[in-house]
């Protein structure tokens, strides 16, 4: 059979943006997938981004990604969640159309000249060497591949568990694959077992909505591409519903069934999404719980109870469903169920998400620990980024810290681990007021232009945006205002008015005024007229109005990047450094950072180990430098 | 670990000395000095000269007269701008000296940092980089064990309780951005600040209480015990050069705890004489007795004293061993009227009028508490706890403007997160896990 530069092994989030990333960087891919119909497919809730996560769909559109467009082509509501709160966190959130989402995904992956697709399912890796050779299918069929990127979801020995019942399958109503965490096993990796849930799914048809309170979408939407000028007007509405002690009583009479509560369920699940029956189980001092019924698309009536996640027997989910105020005739279509899967510590891979065990194989995605499909998809760009790198023996691409989520993540999962699954929120990012969702293509689209991911059109625009800023922000500072021309817009907004004329950089400076709203009651001339570009006037405004902590940020950023250009080599002996701290040794040597900056972050890595690391390695290149 | 901040140590041993230095290299570091020198302004001064003046703490007090030598980078130890301030010996003073730097801007140099900046720099060869490897580990090693040594007190309960309260602070701040479309209550910013200001007070009254270190703020606790009789009360008076304690030849005459404070090798001493230990009939003795053992209790040293004409009893001998809480020196006492003895040997009466026995005993006192670098890094250690405290003090009050400001919480939970970093250095626990952890046991999140 023909052999690809890189095989992608699943089509959920991370597969297809690996796939898309791998072929448009110039290398020839195949995905495989046990159902070409589920590329791309949102096996859980029905919406892209939200806090944190809003901010890696957007970095990975800045990076010329698949996920932001598909977006904005299948999205049926959009919000702003935060969009009170500073200007760290607004996080863009959108509702989309579950089959609409797929079809997006699917078209963009076929506009890509150099990626194949299979369905067939990958049963064992080939390797030579210590390096990957390609892989080998249920169809009996050997593909030779140079890389191979791992994306199994929860497929890998999934079991689903409703109640008592439990059957093997990846997805209700899929298959799961066997034998690969078998071969995987044979290759020296570890597993471990994670668990994670879904709720039950109504017929929308059989809801009351005058009982159920409506949540809109958001006016004037933001979309969540950098390449988006403007969606659709034609928003859905979700609706919120409440949980009450009766409903409580009647989840409480499954108990004795539920896989959870049993002990039938060994895997670890996430803290923040928690089933119903853990909610009313640890918190039962709570007498209600907050329900989102989501549409799932256009042209469905299915809806989506998020909050109502459930592994209780089938007939106790849907009682309980129906004393949901609201809810009394609700038909179930499909109900909750709790799915365990197999994991691979992520200790196991290299910042590049390549496996320390073997040469060319990447893992991205719920493989990886993490849940969530921004997360997936971030990962999955990464790998198929690093696939190419790889096979061109370039230097791997790893993102900062203080320069992308996407780096919190991979830094978060590689120096830390995770024994639960990983979402992403904004408290985890300590540089968080630089990771914002307004400049993730400032951060990123140059980036993405040098790895060749970013086309012309969208470098162009980010390079416009830059001028637009930089053009406002001199006009700001040059152009005054007089008294008369501001002082009813500032008595409206309750600051005291101007005595003699400003300039403007500084009467923005105080905390009620609004930038955009400055201008317009100024009524300035050209520079000041609104950008018309997303986001201009907001970026320009954080930057004068948090400018001592943007910088503050900065220099710890700084501080940070000077650690991170110590570079370790690949097979550093820490133990033979007998100046470090046996438990310092021990992680270090687990984990293999590859820079003093992601050793510092490892747990249990002191200062002092940290100090004696630069001096060792100092003086190892220094010998080196001294030998050539 | 910038190398450009400006750092400050103590470069001389530890003990008793007629000179020590104090020094500190780093860009800032002749405006630093020139901060406490009242001299000749050594910003101005060239590279390898001398400075005689005098040296002021923060707050203007003279603290003592000192030479500053002044390097210029590349020209020195480190390869960076340096001062090496010359002050008396005594670890009082050298202290003093290097809070007054530390209080004008400089950082706390880590274990080995001069060494590390001047390997860095370049100023020392590859054989001595294995060293430099060594020496860091060694002090951290040594600065661990003080600084665990220093926590397992009283300090340790409230940094921890400080650390708590501020991780619950920011899961509220974190909890309304990160889940803000969860049914759970949010905290206003009214309870913020209320938490945030108790917080900050708090922080206040531990900076407070650090001061020095408990050693050279409190002073050593020196307790003298010994049965009546023995010259206890003698042996203060002859230590402390004056009449103090009621001295005579009736036994039990000391029926209260004395307290005098005397300044020995730079660090304070605390003296307390007791009531003789033996069991009495008499209220007020026993009573005495009480208290002595209780002071006994509370001692970093006991001078047990027994009189060398009595004997050293095998009662004694397990009294003495039944004091695990603070080290014990014996002294036995009265050599004048008897020939040997067990333990260190004066005569109080007459023998320590003589200014070189008075010495000895001294240098036994001081050698008795100071036994290792434990102490010797102890001091410093409390220095650095000192620094991270004030640090995480000034963040809180950032806080406090931001939130008066109306920053977006967003924003102000950076300086959160500042003061939270700071307190971790001290107890070494700082993770983003904790906070997050704060959050999800104590609402129900999560959809």
């Amino acid at each position: 059979m023909t052999g690809y530069d890189v095989v992608v092994v699943g089509g959920g989030h991370a597969g297809t943006e690996a796939a898309a990333a791998a072929a448009r960087m110039g290398a020839s891919t195949l995905l495989i997938t046990m159902s070409l119909e589920a590329l791309g497919r949102m096996s859980c809730n029905p919406a892209i981004g939200g806090i944190g996560k809003g901010h890696i769909a957007r970095e990975i559109d800045a990076l010329g990604g698949v996920m932001g467009l598909a977006t904005d082509a299948a999205g049926i509501q959009f919000r702003m969640l935060n969009r009170r709160k500073g200007p760290a966190v607004w996080g863009p959130r959108a509702q989309c159309d579950r089959v609409a989402y797929a079809n997006a995904v699917r078209q963009a992956l076929e506009s890509e000249e150099r990626l194949q697709f299979r369905a067939d399912v990958v049963t064992r890796l080939a390797t030579s060497g210590g390096s990957i050779t390609g892989v080998e299918t249920q169809l009996g069929q050997h593909i030779p591949a140079r890389a191979v990127i791992l994306t199994s979801g929860t497929f890998m020995n999934g079991v689903v568990h409703v109640g008592e019942k439990q059957f093997g399958g990846g997805r209700m109503g899929e298959r799961a694959t066997r034998g690969l965490t078998g071969d995987l096993h044979r290759l020296g990796f570890v597993s471990g077992r994670l668990k994670t849930g879904t709720p039950p799914r109504i017929d929308g048809r059989s809801l009351d909505y005058s009982l159920l309170k409506e949540q809109p979408g958001d006016k004037d939407p933001s979309p969540f591409s950098y390449m988006t000028d403007r969606l659709t007007d034609d928003q859905l509405s979700c609706w919120l519903a409440y949980t009450s002690p009766a409903v409580h009583a009647t989840l409480r009479t499954g108990f004795d069934r539920s896989p959870m509560f049993m002990g039938r369920i060994a895997g670890r699940g996430p803290r923040y999404c928690p089933s119903i029956e853990d909610k009313i189980d640890r918190f039962a001092d709570k007498d209600r719980h907050q329900l989102f019924l989501e549409p799932e698309g256009r042209h469905t009536y299915e809806v989506y109870v998020n909050g109502f996640s459930t592994s209780l027997p089938e007939s106790v989910q849907r009682r309980a469903l129906r004393q949901v105020p609201g809810l009394e005739k609700s038909h179930m279509l499909r109900p909750g169920y709790a799915i365990e899967y197999d994991y691979f510590p992520p200790h196991q891979l290299q910042y590049s998400l390549a496996t320390k065990r073997v040469a060319g194989l990447f893992f991205a995605g719920q493989i990886n620990g993490t849940t969530g499909y921004e997360e997936a998809a971030a990962q999955g760009l990464i790998a198929g980024i690093n696939a190419v790198h790889y096979l061109d023996a370039r230097d791997p691409v790893v993102l900062q810290r203080a320069q992308a989520y996407i780096g919190v993540l991979v830094d978060d999962l590689i120096a830390k681990g995770t024994d639960e699954p990983y979402r992403m929120f904004t408290s985890r990012a300590e540089h968080r007021i630089l990771l914002r969702q307004d400049n993730a293509d400032l951060r990123l689209t140059a980036l993405g232009r040098s790895l060749g991911l970013v086309r012309e059109a969208r470098y162009a625009r980010m390079c416009a945006k830059r001028r637009a800023i930089a053009a406002m922000q001199r006009a700001l500072k040059q152009i005054t205002v007089r008294p008369a021309q501001v002082n009813e817009y500032l008595a409206s907004v309750g600051t005291r008015p101007l005595s003699q004329p400003l300039p403007l950089a500084k009467v923005a400076l105080r905390p009620e005024v609004r930038l955009t709203e400055l201008l317009k009651a100024a009524n300035q001339s050209a520079p000041l007229q609104a950008s018309g570009m997303e986001c201009v006037e907001d970026l320009v405004e954080i930057d004068l109005k948090y400018a001592g902590y943007l910088h503050r940020q900065e220099e710890e950023a700084k501080k940070v990047a000077r650690l991170e250009s110590w570079r370790i080599p690949r097979d550093f002996d820490y133990n033979g450094t007998s100046n470090l701290s046996m438990e310092a040794r021990e992680k270090l040597s687990l984990i293999q950072p590859q820079t003093l900056g992601q050793a510092s972050r490892i747990s249990g890595v002191s200062p002092a180990d940290v100090s004696v690391l630069m001096v060792v390695l100092t003086a190892a290149r220094a010998h080196e430098v001294a030998r050539a | 670990m910038t190398a450009s901040d400006t750092i400050a140590a103590i470069a001389t041993a530890r003990g008793k000395a007629a000179l020590a230095i104090v020094r500190t290299s780093g860009s800032r570091a002749l405006a630093i000095a020139s901060k406490c020198f009242q001299g000749q302004d050594l910003t101005q001064a060239t590279s390898h000269t001398l400075h005689v003046g005098l040296w002021q703490d923060k707050a203007g007090r003279t603290v003592d007269q000192v030479v500053c030598a002044v390097y210029r980078a590349p020209r020195s130890y480190t390869g960076e701008d340096m001062v090496e301030v010359s002050c008396h010996g005594g670890d009082y003073v050298v202290a003093l000296v290097l809070q007054s730097l530390l209080a004008a801007g400089a950082r706390l140099a880590a274990p080995g940092e001069f060494t590390k900046r001047a390997f860095v720099n370049g100023k020392l060869d590859l054989v001595q980089a294995e060293a430099v490897a060594d020496l860091i580990h060694a002090s951290s090693a040594r600065a661990h064990r003080a600084s665990v040594d220093s926590l397992r007190g009283r300090y340790s309960q409230t940094i921890e309780a400080l650390r708590t309260a501020l991780v619950d602070i920011c899961a509220l701040a974190e909890l309304e951005i990160d889940f803000s479309d969860e049914d759970v209550a949010f905290a206003d910013r009214e309870t913020l600040r209320r938490l945030l200001q108790d917080t900050q007070r708090l922080l206040a009254e531990a900076l407070a209480s650090y001061a020095l270190g408990e050693l050279v703020r409190e002073g050593v606790r020196v307790v003298i015990a010994g049965r009546p009789n023995a010259g206890k009360s003698t042996l203060l008076n002859a230590i402390l050069g004056e009449d103090r304690a009621i001295v005579s030849s009736a036994p039990g005459t000391t029926r209260d705890t004395v307290t005098a404070d005397k300044e020995i090798g730079g660090l304070l001493f605390r003296f307390i004489d007791t009531a003789g230990l033996h069991n009495t009939t008499d209220v007020i003795e026993a009573e005495g007795v009480r208290r002595s053992r209780g002071a006994i209790r509370r001692a970093d040293l006991v001078l047990y004293v027994y009189d060398v004409t009595v004997g050293f009893s095998a009662g004694e001998r397990a009294f003495v061993d039944t004091i695990t809480d603070a080290r014990t020196l014996v002294v036995g006492n009265k050599v004048d009227l008897a020939g040997s003895c067990d333990g260190l040997a004066v005569s109080a009466l007459k023998g320590l009028r003589d200014a070189q026995a008075l010495e000895v005993l001294r240098a036994a006192i001081v050698r008795a508490v100071v036994q290792d670098d434990v102490d010797a890094v102890r001091l410093v250690t409390s220095a650095r706890h000192h620094q991270h405290l004030r640090s995480a003090y000034e963040a809180a009050g950032r806080a406090l403007d931001a939130l008066d400001a109306g920053t977006p919480v967003d924003v102000f939970t950076l300086d959160l997160r500042a003061a939270l970093h700071e307190l971790g250095c001290i107890t070494g626990a700082i993770s983003n896990e904790e906070v997050l952890g704060a959050i999800f046991s104590r609402f129900c999140i999560g959809k």
